[in-house]
């Protein structure tokens, strides 16, 4: 063994050198004195540790460890949360609660914009001018007869001037503006309750005859025209 | 949750009961507070690092990494956390002495609770020991300290401090020889 080996001393000082290494030491002892008063004098720095050890902590009880479990969990979560937290301090429920508050009303503000916008959309529609609903046909009942009688030949003149004169208050009535009908187009997309000939034909409450010229034919009108009157005067001066 | 390894309960108190922790901190906090005691040298001092250390291990589970020893890495949070108040107490400029060398020391008080028994020689001599493992450098008196307050064998001080086997025995070897060198030099005084 070699007597530099301080390793051997400290390992068999310590007892933890092998049973064969415990062996060759001893015998080395047993054979180098320089070796064996090293053994001796570091045996002694250590009991005086180990006495030490022995009668200065040996009866000093041992302290109660206390974890506050509750504050330092943050520990086990997640690094970012505890960054999070570590970076706002004592002041993470309260920011957290700011920052929802603030998504809320910046969600609220935006639904309200956004139904307004709707709302305004909506009323760009110019407010109906309560116009009379005026039938753009006219409204005469009667449908002039075809028959050919003299009686009916007069009711028929007598018609016509009638319906002269309900055509002058056609055109001299206001006519609905491009707005207005617009608007009764869009607020009542229904048809307009004009009631068909054919069906007002065959009606049996109230037969209103309307004239229908293409039904009309020259021969069958009977009649006094203006231009019968010139017809007659023309022959007469001769 | 006894017959749980170290490795076991840390995972568990890290997934989904903390205060599994607790069983960690019965089975190692008599050697932590020794090693703490061994470092620092005053039962209060001691008191404290130990529960420093193990406040912090706990804030730390996150962290620990299953290929080192539960009681490796709670050695090193101890020895980290007993420098630590060492600096700090060196900031304070506490009380200090000159040995023959220039080199600065901390005088260690002698423990309040030694045993009434002792005569003072025996008193004496035990606060010579405080005082010249005080002096030692810190790698040296680490490596005392765990074997003597904590009685870790060779491999553990090895795997704690992530040192070679022959640079744990040869530092225990040298420290060993600077503690022989400073008893002789300081002959006890019986007043």
């Amino acid at each position: 063994m070699d007597c530099g080996s301080g390793e051997s001393i400290v390992a068999y000082i310590y007892d933890e050198a092998t049973p064969s290494e415990r062996r060759n030491f001893e015998a080395h002892l047993l054979e180098c004195a320089e070796c064996t008063d090293e053994f001796a004098e570091l045996s002694n720095a250590r009991f005086s540790v180990f006495e030490w050890q022995k009668e200065a902590f040996a009866e000093i009880p041992t302290p109660e460890i206390v974890i506050p479990y509750e504050k330092t969990r943050s520990g086990s979560e997640s690094g970012f949360w505890e960054a999070v937290k570590a970076y706002l301090g004592g002041f993470a429920v309260p920011a957290l609660a700011a920052a929802i508050l603030l998504a809320a009303g910046i969600g609220f503000i935006a639904i309200v914009l956004t139904r307004g916008d709707q709302q305004l959309a909506a009323n760009t529609v110019e407010p109906v001018v309560n116009v009379p609903q005026i039938a753009v046909q006219p409204s005469i009942t009667e449908v002039p007869q075809v028959a050919n009688r003299p009686e009916v030949a007069s009711e028929q003149r007598t018609n016509s001037v009638e319906r002269e004169e309900k055509n002058k208050e056609i055109e001299t009535s206001p006519r609905p503006s491009r707005v207005a009908t617009q608007a009764k187009a869009i607020k009542s997309p229904t048809p307009k309750p004009v009631v068909a000939r054919s069906e007002n034909r065959n009606t049996q409450e109230t037969p209103r005859k309307k004239p229908v010229l293409s039904d009309f034919e020259e021969s069958d009108d009977k009649s006094l025209r203006l231009t019968d009157l010139f017809d007659d005067i023309g022959a007469g001066g001769r | 949750m006894i017959d749980l390894t170290d490795e076991q309960i840390v995972e568990l108190a890290t997934q989904d009961d903390p205060e599994a922790f607790g069983e960690i901190i019965r089975r190692w906090d008599r050697k932590i507070f020794g090693l703490c005691f061994g470092m620092l040298g005053r039962e209060d001092d001691a008191r404290d690092a130990t529960q420093e250390a193990f406040i912090a291990a706990y804030r730390n589970l996150k962290n620990f990494r299953g290929e080192a020893k539960v009681s490796s890495w709670l050695h090193r949070i101890a020895v980290n956390q007993c420098l630590t108040i060492k600096r700090r107490q060196k900031s304070r400029a506490e009380d200090f002495i000159d040995d023959e060398n220039g080199e600065e020391e901390r005088t260690f008080v002698a423990s309040p609770l030694l045993s009434p028994s002792l005569t003072t020689e025996q008193a004496e001599r035990l606060r010579l020991v405080r005082q010249a493992v005080g002096a030692l450098p810190t790698d040296l008196r680490q490596v005392i300290v765990m074997k003597e307050f904590e009685e870790m064998t060779f491999q553990e001080i090895s795997e704690t401090l992530e040192l070679p086997l022959s640079t744990v025995k040869s530092r225990l070897y040298t420290a060993l020889k600077q503690l022989k060198m400073r008893l002789e030099r300081t002959p006890v005084e019986v007043v």
